[in-house]
């Protein structure tokens, strides 16, 4: 329970008139760009990053729980009105929610999505208020064994259990690793792939490779495929739900979150999963099977809760490890180390005012969206009409500013168009964006602690198997590595009994 | 579209399977260039390169070999994305050229006619209608951007020769 002073301290932080207007200037702007189409979370933060450049680092903090919740938000809004998930994980939210709008009830869905999403982000939210600082106390013991182990972890389940194929996932993430290379070898000072280019001494700053990845890349894929057809927009109202909706939606919120919290807590997790667990589960439990697929309001409400809860989630191995498990996070991550700060098992200690401010101020923005979101639905949806060349213009010309203003030189504009043509060819040929981000952010430290936990083991490798928590993770790892080749051979099996011939290297999730 | 992905045939992504073994054999070549110090730790700074230089070689292989077994990349979809038409050079060329010369230009010209260019480029190449309309919102929304961030916020923007008079 030693928490809860810590989180009035954190409220205290962040309830002053000033940073509850940043929040309020977070929570507006991350839904406002959240809600244009095709521009997921990730994107949201890594776009609006400039902006904080210059706040103090609890401000800037404070206004990034804002974005953080209000991307997700507006996310959700474009996603049953537009049917553009911004992210794999409202793809259910836009398959049901979309059918709802469509069938005339696009009030009551997005009334679903925000109110789960506030319900979810709360409770999820005040889990993590408990998680984190025992993870954390948990996460103090933890070697560079353990990290390296943890990293290797989450490499292998960001980029192979998502995703339709684990080749592509796998080559995503070697791809983010080699870029992580560039830069000064941190443990000898020797310059590595820096082609002699001052800029690259750092690195490849991590905010040019989200947005390269993600905003430059996205305007040049969309430039190379734009469609001709005119956008069919559903006219909203305000959202509002009867007492049948609020009554069909209440559990499958309370679902949502308990399977998104632990989904996003974990050091492999991510919000796809329980979002289509929460779908099928929903889909069991309902009164209505006949609607689902037509419209069902509880295959909104579960699936965004559990969405929201999974952000939540997220936040504990980002705080306590310093391990992002989403693109989101990723960004986040970025965003903490360009104030100099590395998120781990220290940072409770060392900044906590930070971390608690944070912390309250996802409570309160979540709160502001709830009362922003509600009436003023139909003026976010009026964002959706924008014209396309001007909307990928703009993604493009604060994708630009994003580069620039993070280092101001020139030459890392162009390295940002070259990261935005991988991420054009990524989105061409089917590769997953998420293991680049997260193998170009983490790879520094996935090496970093191996070399040191050589060092501690004397050169030998048996000291990733010294300890209980190290064997153990091992033994996760096994799992993580061994398990798709027995349910694909397990498939196959079923398969040649049944009907032989069918295309089985497909290795689904 | 079945019976040519049966028959071991190349494929256009091969191209990326190629692009693939062609970093990372570089990655391999280049580590090999990197100085050991003689305070080097026990794992020096070559080998973590050489480890993922090797590794995508191996998935550089291995792609190939799922392509050629008929297991295609899907493009990622989306609302304003068709995926039935042929891939819009022009309009790539437009676009990427834009962000090129803004790149190029930016700490020469300023952000406020470089964004200008970068913009309307931009939007013209992805099928703007109207180009003094599409000129006019490109200038007004730099010249704001500038506003806000160098005025506002302080983040560093070239202000360049035309609007040196604004800082």
């Amino acid at each position: 329970m030693s928490a809860l002073p810590d989180l009035l301290d954190g409220f205290r932080v962040a309830a002053t008139p000033a940073n509850l207007g940043w929040a309020f200037v977070g929570v507006t702007l991350g839904t406002g760009v959240g809600v244009l189409p095709g521009i997921g979370p990730a994107m949201t933060v890594a776009l609006l990053l400039p902006i904080t450049l210059k706040l103090g680092p609890i401000s800037a903090f404070i206004m990034f729980a804002g974005i953080y919740y209000g991307g997700m938000y507006g996310g959700s809004t474009t996603s049953i009105l537009l049917k553009t998930p911004g992210e794999s994980a409202s793809m259910i939210t836009s398959l049901e929610g979309n059918k709802m709008a469509r069938s005339g009830r696009a009030a009551q869905a997005l009334a679903t999505a925000a109110i789960g999403s506030f319900v979810a982000g709360t409770l999820a939210t005040g889990l993590l208020v408990f998680a984190a600082p025992t993870v954390a106390n948990w996460a103090v013991q933890f070697g560079p064994a353990e990290f390296f182990l943890i990293v290797l972890l989450a490499f292998l389940t960001v980029s192979s259990v998502l995703g339709s194929s684990r080749i592509r996932g796998i080559s995503a993430l070697a791809v983010g690793l080699a870029i992580g290379l560039i830069g000064i070898d941190s443990q000898t000072g020797q310059a590595r792939f820096t082609m002699g280019i001052p800029q690259l001494f750092d690195g490849a700053d991590t905010v040019i490779v989200a947005v390269g990845v993600f905003a430059v890349g996205e305007a040049l894929w969309v430039a190379s495929r734009l469609s001709k057809s005119e956008q069919q927009l559903i006219p909203v109202g305000r959202a509002w739900m009867s007492k049948s909706d609020w009554s069909r939606s209440w559990r499958p919120w309370l679902r949502g979150t308990v399977l998104g919290f632990p989904f996003g807590a974990m050091p492999a997790g991510g919000a796809e999963i329980p979002t289509f667990l929460s779908y099928a589960m929903e889909k069991r439990l309902t009164k209505h099977p006949e609607e689902f697929g037509h419209g069902a309001i509880e295959g909104v409400a579960g699936p965004e809760a559990a969405n929201n809860a999974a952000a939540a989630g997220v936040l504990v191995p980002l705080l306590t490890l310093g391990l992002p498990t989403s693109s989101t996070a990723a960004v986040m991550l970025a965003a903490f180390q360009q104030y100099g700060l590395q998120p781990g098992p220290l940072l409770f200690e060392t900044n906590g005012d930070l971390v608690w401010g944070l912390i309250a101020s996802l409570f309160i923005g979540n709160t502001m969206l709830l009362v922003l979101n509600l009436p003023l639905a139909p003026l976010w949806a009026k964002l959706l009409r924008i014209p396309r060349p001007y909307l990928y213009a703009g993604i493009l010309l604060f994708g630009a500013l994003g580069g620039y203003a993070a280092n101001g030189s020139g030459i890392d504009l162009l390295i940002l168009f070259a990261i935005g043509l991988i991420g054009l060819g990524m989105r061409r040929f089917g590769f997953p964006i998420a293991p680049l981000v997260i193998g170009a952010i983490l790879g520094p430290m996935c090496e970093e602690q191996y070399r040191r936990a050589l060092a501690i083991g004397q050169g030998k490798h048996s000291v990733f198997l010294e300890g209980p928590i190290c064997k153990a993770l091992v033994g996760l790892l096994v799992v993580v590595v061994l398990a798709p080749f027995v349910a694909s051979v397990g498939k196959r099996r079923q398969r040649s009994h049944v009907q032989p011939g069918t295309n089985g290297d497909t290795l689904a999730t | 579209m079945q019976e040519s992905s049966r028959s071991l045939s190349l494929n256009i992504e091969h191209v990326v399977s190629a692009l693939m073994a062609v970093t990372g054999v570089a990655i391999v070549i280049g580590a090999s260039n990197i100085r050991i110090p003689l305070t080097s730790n026990i794992v020096d700074p070559r080998f973590f390169p050489r480890v993922i230089g090797g590794i995508l070689c191996v998935l550089a292989l291995l792609h190939a070999v799922t392509v050629l077994r008929g297991n295609h990349g899907e493009p990622d979809e989306g609302e304003d994305i068709d995926l039935s038409a042929p891939t819009d050079i022009r309009a790539l060329m437009a676009v990427g050229g834009s962000f090129i010369a803004h790149a190029l230009l930016l700490d020469r010209i300023g952000w406020i006619p470089a964004g200008t260019l970068l913009f309307a480029g931009a939007a013209l190449g992805l099928g703007a209608r109207k180009p003094v309309r599409v000129l006019t919102i490109s200038f007004i929304l730099s010249f704001g951007v500038f506003l806000l961030f160098r005025k506002g916020l302080g983040v560093f923007l070239p202000a360049g020769p035309l609007f040196e008079w604004l800082t």
